[in-house]
């Protein structure tokens, strides 16, 4: 037998996944919650099995309560529920240890098909969410080719660093790059912020050190 | 709408005018005391002198006396007429009592140890004097005539000369005495009188610095006071021209909103609506055309679905409030990324907290912005993000594109249709950040932004 508890503030998403469930034979109910701070409670409390979560609910939203139950020491599996298929969910949601990421759209079809795949070890993300995982997957090999251990200077900021190395006052690179004194002294700011340096030597000896000028 | 307004600033000038009058008006009155006091000094001084002049005059009468007494005794010698003599004797005797009564009349004269000694002198001149006169005049009477005559010569006459030479000396004294206390007089009084003007001199001065200093110090408070209120009014004129702008905004997003709510809810609702009637009127006589219609009407309500969830993403971004800003910055880029085809490289750095909701809403819309002006102007290959905290407590974003660039001063101009650049500027004001925008025709744009943020909170 799977226990289930449900937590989503819309009564009628929590019915209608408790509908959905009750035609299983091994998949029981065994409580349903209507806000975060509730769902942490009668999730550590009656320890089921599996723990739907809806992100977006009062008082505590479904990451802050799946961090606290986590941190509760919740043996179960945790599948989160949105409303919306947006990269920076279903990452936070993986931070966490979720094991599914569900999209509202897709209930019906998918969650029976979810609850009994993470049950068994794996993971289930709607079809939408997997494509999304693709996609970001990608972009990280791609980004950590390009990373470099130097903190990166965007090629203003790189072009504004070598003419303080020359010796350029923020006035005199203002009129060589068309640029307001002020832009130039919030580009120098950044510089300094970055490199941990605050002088104008000091960042003449980074500029040598790293060949943006010639000496 | 708020008003500001301070309580009225009292000018303390008229009241401080009147003390420092008052303190001067002090000063001149005791100047005054002064010189009183130094001209009633000069009074008992001329009271002085008026007694020397007397004791001067009594001098001269007794010296007219004494001469009248020699004559008289001469006389009182030489008649040979006892009644004559006896007449003379009576005579010399009231003119020595009366000489005498001079003396204690001039008594209480106050006088000066110097002046004291030749009046005592003067007396006892004149006491021996008187004393030779009578002893004469006894012996006249007593008929040694002859005798009389050698001891007129030889006690009265130097006696008298003694006499005459005392009462030079004491006049001459007297003279001197008299001239020395009125010059002292003199040279005390002018001194008074210059302590007294250097005094009140001085208080002036002194008051007129002081009073400078203070009026001074007015100006300067005053110069401040008007520059706040000016600074205020600025304020309040720019607070009131957002409440205005942002309630035109609200309208122009109500409208939107109801023309979204229209087209994408109410459009689908109705298609959806019409797809079930038909599969409702044709369920008994033709399946499959009833089972097209639910499929249509399944697809219809998916779109919506779809619509009304942008919507409302759009109206609020909930990855805002359940992840905080760079979560949502983030997703918005991705997006962007998805929509346009276009590349932006970001950079979040290292910060991963939470700033005030008021904060982290229009910083996000100021990005939301720039990037939808990206999207619908620039027409741009490279894009760049970066977002970093400086220690001072400073959040700060970049936004650069290498698109078509504007002309800043024409799109910020009043009246420009173009509100995005506005809008950017305008919320940034609103959270007292600071917005660099820096863009020129076909040379791309960049927007810089300073937001202070000294309500930093961790996520829990």
């Amino acid at each position: 037998m799977i226990t289930v508890v449900i937590a989503d503030d819309h009564h009628v998403v929590r019915e209608g996944i408790a509908l959905v469930l009750q035609q299983e034979e091994d998949i029981r109910v065994i409580g349903q919650a209507s806000n975060g701070e509730e769902a942490v409670k009668m999730i550590l409390d009656s320890k089921p099995d599996i723990a739907i979560l809806d992100i977006s609910m009062p008082l505590l939203n479904g990451i802050q309560a799946a961090q606290k139950i986590m941190r509760g020491g919740f043996g179960g599996k945790l599948l989160m529920l949105t409303q919306y298929d947006k990269e920076e969910y279903v990452r936070e949601a993986i931070q966490i240890g979720a094991s599914g990421y569900l999209l509202k759209d897709s209930i019906k079809g998918d969650v029976i098909t979810a609850i009994r795949k993470i049950t068994s070890g794996e993971t289930f993300f709607s079809p939408s969410i997997s494509k999304l995982l693709v996609d970001e997957y990608f972009q990280q090999l791609k980004r950590k080719s390009v990373a470099k251990s130097l903190p990166q200077l965007t090629p203003r900021e790189t072009e504004v660093l070598q003419l303080i190395a020359e010796g350029l006052s923020s006035k005199q690179i203002a009129d060589k790059l068309f640029l307001s004194v002020r832009t130039v002294d919030f580009h120098r700011a950044n510089i300094s912020q970055k490199l941990g340096v605050h002088d104008i030597a000091g960042l003449t000896k980074y500029a040598i050190r790293h060949g943006l000028v010639k000496v | 709408m708020y008003k500001v307004s301070l309580p009225a600033f009292r000018k303390p000038k008229v009241v401080l005018s009147i003390g420092f009058g008052l303190l001067i008006f002090l000063m001149l009155l005791s100047v005054v005391t002064l010189i009183l006091i130094a001209s009633a000094l000069q009074g008992d001084t001329a009271l002085i002198l008026d007694n020397y002049a007397q004791s001067v005059r009594i001098v001269g009468q007794v010296q007219t006396n004494a001469t009248y007494l020699r004559l008289l005794v001469r006389d009182l010698i030489t008649n040979p007429d006892t009644d004559r003599r006896r007449s003379l004797r009576q005579q010399i005797d009231s003119v020595l009592n009366e000489t005498t009564g001079q003396f204690t009349k001039t008594l209480y004269v106050k006088i000066q140890p110097e002046e004291g000694r030749s009046f005592q002198g003067y007396i006892k001149t004149f006491d021996s004097y008187a004393d030779a006169i009578r002893s004469i005049t006894d012996i006249v009477i007593e008929q040694h005539r002859d005798s009389s005559m050698a001891l007129y010569t030889e006690f009265i006459q130097p006696l008298r000369q003694q006499l005459d030479s005392s009462s030079r000396t004491l006049v001459a004294t007297n003279l001197h005495a008299s001239a020395v206390t009125r010059d002292h007089i003199n040279s005390l009084e002018t001194e008074f009188l210059q302590i007294g003007v250097a005094i009140a001199g001085l208080s002036i001065i002194i008051s007129f610095l002081i009073f400078y200093y203070v009026a001074q110090r007015f100006r300067i408070a005053e110069k401040q006071r008007d520059d706040l209120l000016q600074l205020l009014r600025e304020r309040q004129r720019k607070i009131e021209q957002l409440v205005v702008h942002m309630s035109t905004l609200e309208e122009d997003q109500r409208k939107r909103f109801a023309q979204e709510l229209h087209d994408a809810i109410g459009h689908g609702l109705t298609v959806a609506k019409f797809h079930i009637d038909s599969a409702k009127a044709e369920y008994d006589r033709n399946k499959a055309l009833a089972a097209e219609h639910l499929e249509k009407s399944l697809a219809t309500i998916q779109q919506s679905l779809l619509e009304t969830k942008r919507i409302s993403y759009d109206m609020r971004p909930t990855l805002l409030d359940d992840l905080g800003l760079v979560a949502a910055v983030n997703q918005l880029i991705t997006d962007f990324e998805r929509r346009t085809g276009t590349k932006v490289s970001k950079d979040f750095g290292t910060f991963t907290g939470r700033l005030r909701s008021i904060v982290e809403i229009t910083v996000y819309r100021i990005v939301q912005e720039a990037f939808i002006n990206i999207e619908k102007h620039a027409d741009a290959k490279n894009v760049s993000f970066q977002m970093l905290v400086r220690d001072e407590g400073i959040l700060v974003l970049s936004i650069t594109d290498d698109g078509n660039g504007f002309d800043v001063g024409e799109v910020v101009m009043e009246g420009s249709p173009h509100l995005g650049l506005r809008n950017i500027l305008e919320r940034g004001e609103l959270i007292g950040g600071t917005v660099l925008v820096e863009s020129r025709p076909g040379k791309g744009c960049e927007i810089n932004i300073e937001v202070p943020i000294d309500h930093v909170k961790e996520v829990v």
